[in-house]
């Protein structure tokens, strides 16, 4: 996998049909949830305020219409 | 394996689980499965979504899916038209070892993204929330999924700590995905500050 500067990650940000990870599984908790730093509440809603439509992103994810296909014999 | 077309499938309060045979090998969330989904749909807690075979009691993947929120201690004093953020929690998430790597788990965050999208024309969601594992192959995964971090500094400090293959004591990260994004009729407008 080439391994982007963090930079990069944020930046980029485009998407693409990428691996799965192997240990793909989410237990998700309340922590995290109240955000502690004013730098991050700020960064994170210049975000949201900012946001542009992705028309990659947009066609990507109106390509699912709830038919999935037969990978299991891959 | 024989070939079939896999189903989606939202879970209802008479579901018998037991009757299905699912194994992540996660023990806490082959446990939610089977001991915790029912009680969670029936309190009103969670709502589950499975990915199957219509013909054998094979379940591929699950999620669960709650209503949440990003907010902010209020001393912080942000002025903001909001106090927080509303979304969807993405709790669970698991996919059966048996069908790992064959891209279910990408079909079941399109379907997530695809409920929250319906959600969000009735009620105010504007994002879907995850904790991401702490491993590059994850984080890159959710990132080139649209993903980022609520917490942006701390997001780049993790990155370039797994770049540097630095001790990290944390086990997971919050990530977003902003339902706007792909919205065209809400990206068009001024936000108001």
């Amino acid at each position: 996998m080439i391994f982007l500067k963090t930079e990069d990650k944020l930046q980029k940000i485009k998407f693409e049909d990428i691996e799965e990870p192997e240990d793909f599984y989410v237990i998700s908790d309340n922590d995290d949830l109240v955000l502690t730093s004013k730098e991050a509440v700020e960064l994170l809603m210049d975000e949201l305020e900012s946001v542009e439509y992705d028309a990659e992103l947009a066609e990507f994810y109106s390509k699912f219409d709830n038919e999935i296909d037969d990978r299991t014999s891959e | 394996m024989t070939a079939f077309k896999p189903i989606f499938e939202k879970v209802e309060i008479d579901f018998r689980f037991k009757e299905f045979i699912f194994h992540s090998g996660i023990n806490e969330l082959d446990e939610f499965f089977y001991e915790y989904s029912s009680k969670f749909i029936k309190n009103g807690y969670s709502q589950i979504n499975i990915l199957r075979n219509p013909e054998t009691p094979d379940i591929m993947g699950f999620f669960s899916l709650s209503s949440s929120t990003i907010r902010w201690e209020e001393s912080l004093r942000i002025e903001k038209i909001t106090r927080y953020v509303p979304g969807i929690l993405l709790g669970m998430f698991a996919i059966d070892k048996r069908f790992r790597r064959k891209k279910f788990g990408s079909d079941l965050i399109k379907k997530v993204i695809n409920i929250a999208l319906k959600f969000s024309n009735e009620v105010g969601c504007r994002c879907i929330f995850v904790d991401s594992l702490i491993k590059s192959e994850t984080i890159n995964f959710y990132l080139n999924m649209g993903f980022r971090f609520v917490d942006i500094p701390l997001g780049k400090t993790i990155l370039k700590k797994l770049e540097n293959n630095e001790k990290i004591v944390r086990k997971t990260i919050k990530m977003y995905f902003d339902l706007y994004k792909i919205q065209r009729y809400y990206t068009i407008l001024n936000f108001p500050k």
